[in-house]
């Protein structure tokens, strides 16, 4: 059966990764054009979300015996990126260590703009990001993939706590506190305080914390990189 | 209030058990209902900042509200995430007495309090009474700057010193290790802080299981060595924090008392392991030999005499006597870097010094025998109406130690803050406290503070549980400090020699009595208990006294005087309650103190008061003040044989005389 129902934490990429397919095969099917009409994206899936996994085309390449070739596998490279801010101030040129699934990453040192940038494996789950070297270094734990759309309520809940708007959902009126949040963010930002999660909202949500989205994970239908297609075997 | 703020805004001990959470609540309020303090301390905590501060907390508590595993931030991949990070705001935690005899099953890890800071890190953590924590008052003033100032930034990188002890006032370090100054130092009451380690460690608060004693330390201690080895000499001894309150005093190796233990940050603090575990342990009944088998450490500290618990074949810790306890009291506080409240001077207002001896005028002390008026009503203006009187007791007279002055109309009186008290061989401390929160009237950021203290055992303030102490906010809530019956051999008696009770209790009304107990052996009255009542005449069963004093002496040695004698500064007077006209007391030939430093040189601890913390840089060597004492046994020897000499001719006396209105010596 080539449906598969999306789990929390699943993304396009990561059911691509698993499937040996490049995840814009997946996207770009005929079966799946609902998931860009549902605002979902490569990175963003809702768990549920229903998405047409294409089998494997075999493809055949001739080549001489009694010598070496190299195959190499077509995929679009994974990228974990975040920028820290503390107060809105950018954490520029404090020093990181990453671990990802428990197995040591790259390391380095946050941008001028409090940014960092390191490749991960698109399977990969639990990104840790540590901040400073000494004793008062700082830890940061990432789910990678389980970010929401950011039209959806989870999503808009996890981008509003990440950037200092927590709601807590298990309060007794959680309505209340989500109006609670946004009528936060939106003094924070300069908006008409109101507390409605309307469009100028939900774009100057999704602005300030999605950076350097490439156009394909907006879901506009612009390929920024690959060529699709099934990814080459070894 | 599950808090009681002994350092408002920044240190809190436990009083009732709570979470995380609800210490962070407790924090924001405090910060809130502190706010104008803080804006008058810190230039980072103006106006329109401190709302800063209010919010990065707000978050914090929202997040901790929020479950564990929901604090793992939602990320896609591909996509730039941003996160704006709210700087944990994690407890500093000395364990109170309760955690540690009760929940020691809570591990460091559990907690995750294994890091250098000794924060505690679990966001589920409970905390329990007695629990001693320091909130991080230096990332809320960087929250109230929300900006990345250097400033900013400078309280960013302050952190807890996992090593410090709010004693040491080394609490909180800056990013290169060394102790805050300036903008960057924080509010204390290093003074309070010093004071209740040392009352904490007389109330049992602290035990160690570590051998202390051994035999070769006896030999030729009198008595004492005679009744260790003489039946248990081959026997370790075990103590608890009697002892160790004693060796601040007696051989000085406790760097916590000293001046660089207070400049150094990376001092040691002074607990029993560097980790703390047995911080706060305390153990009222098991000063003896703990043999294997017997009942663990885990009784709440009483004031019960500790002897009648003991059985004969436990040695004991010769512990805390009267001297060592009021002067490790003197050390300790003394060794605070800077001044807290008023003097001699100021307290005695009606008192001069003459020929080196304060007198205090006659007016001053409510005489025996004076009628007394019925309970008077509250004064018009709120201010506490003057003692009512009970009718008069002639067999004993009220010492006016604390007393309705009638010129200003308040309520006030003569005493410092730590009030050595030396009668007749016997000495204890008169202490005052105040309430934690007095801190935030101080004009100027304040760091060494005043008295106040609390129950190690369930953080409940001293201040407030003293019965009528709302009369007392102004002038201080007298505290009896008083260890009694150390070093006492009771030979043939089913026990054996120890320390006896710690007396800490709140002086009734703030009211202290001389009385006097018959004693058909001609001895000097005032010894121990019999010397001084703390509670009402007429109150109580006691026995009948037979005479009574007709006045008292409360002596301070001028400066000059007491300088020219034995080399040292005013620092170190004593204040002495003596009482003149009684048999063999060095005063009571001509009714003047002349031989004053007869009663110093036995057994008076040096007094220290607040404000002379600045007279002096440090408390004297011990060698120092073997010699002072070496020369007033010269002095009490040449006295003795001038008075033997005078007995030949008739004495030229020079005193004021008598009761009435006249001056009345100290």
């Amino acid at each position: 059966m080539p449906v598969h129902i999306a789990a929390q934490g699943d993304s396009v990429h990561s059911i691509a990764f698993a499937r040996g397919l490049h995840p814009q095969t997946i996207w770009d099917h005929a079966e799946n054009q609902h998931l860009a009409e549902g605002k979902r994206t490569l990175a963003t899936l809702m768990p549920g979300d229903e998405l047409f996994v294409p089998d494997l085309v075999p493809r055949e390449e001739s080549a001489a015996t009694q010598q070496r070739h190299r195959f190499r596998r077509k995929a679009i490279p994974q990228r974990f990126k975040v920028r820290f801010f503390r107060f809105g101030h950018p954490r520029k040129d404090e020093p990181f260590t990453s671990t990802l699934d428990g197995v040591q990453g790259p390391s380095g040192r946050l941008d001028d703009k409090g940014q960092l940038d390191i490749p991960v494996s698109p399977a990969v789950a639990r990104i840790r990001i540590t901040l400073g070297e000494d004793a008062q270094h700082e830890v940061f734990e990432f789910n990678a993939g389980h970010l929401d759309p950011s039209e959806e309520r989870s999503g808009i809940i996890a981008r509003l706590a990440s950037l200092g708007h927590h709601v807590d959902e298990n309060a007794p009126d959680p309505d209340a506190e989500l109006r609670a949040a946004v009528k936060a963010f939106q003094a924070e930002q300069e908006l008409n305080p109101t507390g409605e999660l309307d469009q100028a909202t939900l774009d100057r949500l999704r602005d300030l914390y999605e950076w350097n989205a490439d156009p394909v994970a907006r879901g506009d239908g612009q390929e920024e990189s690959g060529s699709g297609g099934a990814a080459g075997r070894a | 209030m599950a808090l009681n703020w002994i350092v408002p805004m920044r240190r809190a001990v436990v009083r009732e058990e709570c979470k995380y959470v609800g210490l962070l609540d407790a924090w924001r309020r405090s910060l809130h209902d502190g706010r104008e303090s803080l804006a008058r301390w810190y230039t980072f905590a103006a106006e329109g900042r401190h709302q800063n501060g209010l919010r990065w907390l707000a978050s914090i508590v929202q997040s901790i509200r929020i479950s564990e595993a929901a604090l793992a931030t939602p990320a896609s991949i591909e996509h730039g995430n941003t996160l704006n990070t709210i700087p944990p705001a994690y407890v500093r935690l000395w364990k109170g007495p309760k955690r540690v005899l009760h929940h020691a099953s809570i591990t460091d890890e559990q907690l995750r309090l294994d890091n250098q800071q000794r924060e505690v890190r679990a966001t589920d953590a409970t905390f329990y009474p007695g629990d001693l924590i320091e909130f991080p008052l230096h990332r809320f003033l960087a929250a109230c700057l929300a900006n990345n100032s250097s400033d900013a930034q400078a309280l960013w990188g302050m952190r807890f010193h996992g090593q410090g002890h709010p004693a040491l006032g080394n609490t909180v370090l800056t990013s290169s290790g060394t102790l805050p100054t300036g903008n960057f130092a924080l509010h204390d009451n290093i003074l309070a802080a010093r004071f209740q380690m040392i009352l904490s460690l007389a109330l049992c608060a602290w035990s160690s299981t570590t051998p202390v004693y051994k035999d070769a330390l006896y030999s030729g201690s009198g008595a004492a060595a005679w009744g260790l080895l003489g039946r248990w000499g081959s026997k370790k001894v075990y103590a608890r924090g009697m002892m160790y309150a004693g060796e601040f005093a007696l051989n000085g190796r406790i760097r916590l008392a000293t001046r660089a233990g207070v400049s150094d940050p990376n001092a040691p603090t002074y607990v029993t392991d560097p980790l703390h575990t047995h911080y706060w342990r305390y153990a009222t009944w098991h000063w003896g030999e703990r043999p294997s088998g017997t009942r663990p450490l885990g009784y709440v500290p009483s004031n019960e005499a500790v002897t009648r618990n003991l059985r004969p074949e436990q040695p004991l810790t010769p512990g805390w006597s009267c001297s060592p306890a009021t002067l490790a009291l003197t050390y300790l506080l003394r060794n605070a870097p800077s001044s807290g409240r008023s003097g001699v001077s100021e307290n005695f207002p009606n008192s001069h010094v003459e020929n080196g001896v304060r007198f205090v005028s006659r007016e001053s002390i409510v005489a025996a025998g004076t009628p007394r008026a019925p309970a008077p009503s509250p004064t018009p203006d709120g201010t506490p109406p003057a003692r009512a009187r009970r009718p008069a007791v002639p067999d004993r007279i009220p010492v006016c130690l604390l007393w309705a002055d009638q010129r200003a109309n308040r309520w006030g009186g003569p005493l410092g803050d730590v009030n050595v008290v030396a009668l007749s061989r016997h000495e204890q401390a008169i202490v005052k406290l105040f309430p934690p929160n007095r801190l935030l009237r101080s004009t100027a950021k304040p760091f060494i503070g005043f008295l106040s203290g609390f129950n190690p055992a369930t953080g409940q303030d001293y201040f407030g549980a003293a019965p009528h102490s709302d009369q007392f906010v102004e002038s201080g809530q007298l505290y009896l400090f008083e260890s009694a019956g150390s070093l006492r051999v009771v030979r043939g008696a089913p026990t054996v020699f120890g320390s006896r009770f710690f007396n800490w209790k709140p002086i009734e009304n703030n009211t202290v009595y001389l009385k006097r107990m018959p004693d058909a052996r001609g001895q000097p009255p005032g010894s121990g208990a019999h010397g001084i009542s703390y509670s009402d005449p007429g109150e109580g069963n006691e026995r009948r006294p037979q005479q009574f004093l007709s006045r008292l002496i409360c002596m301070d040695i001028n400066e000059s005087t007491f300088a020219s004698e034995y080399a040292f500064g005013r620092a170190y007077r004593p204040i002495v309650i003596a009482t003149p006209n009684t048999h063999e007391t060095p005063m009571s030939r001509n009714g003047r103190p002349d031989d004053y430093k007869s009663l110093y040189a036995e057994r008076a601890v040096p007094f220290w008061t607040m404000d002379e913390f600045v007279a002096h840089s440090g408390f004297p060597l011990l060698s120092e003040l073997t010699e002072a004492i070496a020369a007033s046994n010269r002095a009490n020897v040449e006295a003795k044989a001038a008075r033997d000499a005078a007995r030949a001719a008739p004495s030229a006396s020079t005193g004021t005389g008598a009761g009435g209105s006249g001056a009345v010596s100290q």
